[in-house]
């Protein structure tokens, strides 16, 4: 059984990153951007299980919130490569 | 996100096409109805009215004036579907004294639906139809080869 009491300054990680530093620090801002990404991701299977239930009555709003997600999901593939990239740029530094 | 907008217009077109032709189905498969379940008459030729959508009602002066000089529509959207009533479109009378809807001088009322006007619209919705999912297929080819800028 958990101690409420040590609960209360625990606060969750989303609320931490999003409240408090906003977008000023990169660790956020890249958390925020995931977040959107899934969020794009959750979205297409929820139009899709509303297609097949028959309450979406366009086809092509299933389809295009499909290629949302993978354009913004390849962007982020993109992104991370780049990212590791010049990292390992800066770990190649002979000291 | 916005460099996802063009896909949204695109979206809201192909959406008021369907719609276009949903009403064109209804009127090809209705064109000889003399009855209407509610009312007198025979079926009334259906029509779609477009309307260009425009960004969501902004708070301040400054944006609305850079949305103005800069942005572009948001699409459009269907404001109403009408049926076009006698004084529109008069209806198409037949001499059946024989007809169980036929009024005292033997005259039958039929729907004002033109079958060949209904055809070209037909094809004038699909052609935007597809119109509409080919820009959606050259914004999604734009979206990939500025990917392949940074590969």
């Amino acid at each position: 059984m958990i101690n409420p009491s040590l609960l209360i300054n625990n606060k969750p990680i989303n609320e931490n990153v999003i409240t408090n530093e906003k977008n000023s620090d990169f660790v956020s801002y890249l958390k925020s951007a995931l977040n959107e990404v899934d969020l794009l991701q959750k979205n297409a299977a929820i139009k899709a299980s509303e297609l097949v239930l028959g309450e979406e009555e366009h086809l092509h709003n299933t389809m295009l919130a499909y290629e949302k997600a993978n354009l913004a999901l390849q962007l982020t593939i993109e992104i991370r490569n780049k990212i590791v990239e010049a990292y390992q740029e800066i770990m190649r530094i002979q000291m | 996100m916005k460099f996802l907008n063009a896909i949204d217009v695109s979206a809201s077109g192909l959406t008021a096409q369907r719609l276009r032709m949903d009403t064109i189905a209804s009127n090809m498969a209705s064109a000889e109805t003399t009855r209407v379940e509610r009312g007198e008459g025979p079926y009334r030729r259906q029509i779609v009215i477009f309307e260009a959508k425009r960004n969501q009602a902004n708070n301040n002066f400054n944006n609305i004036l850079k949305e103005k000089l800069t942005a572009p529509g948001q699409g459009v959207r269907v404001t109403e579907i009408r049926s076009l009533n006698e004084n529109e479109a008069p209806f198409r009378r037949v001499y059946e004294p024989s007809h169980p809807d036929a009024d005292a001088n033997g005259y039958v009322d039929y729907p004002n639906v033109n079958i060949v006007e209904e055809m070209i619209n037909m094809i004038s919705a699909t052609r935007a139809y597809e119109a509409n999912a080919k820009v959606i297929e050259a914004t999604k080819g734009m979206a990939m080869r500025a990917l392949d800028i940074g590969r």
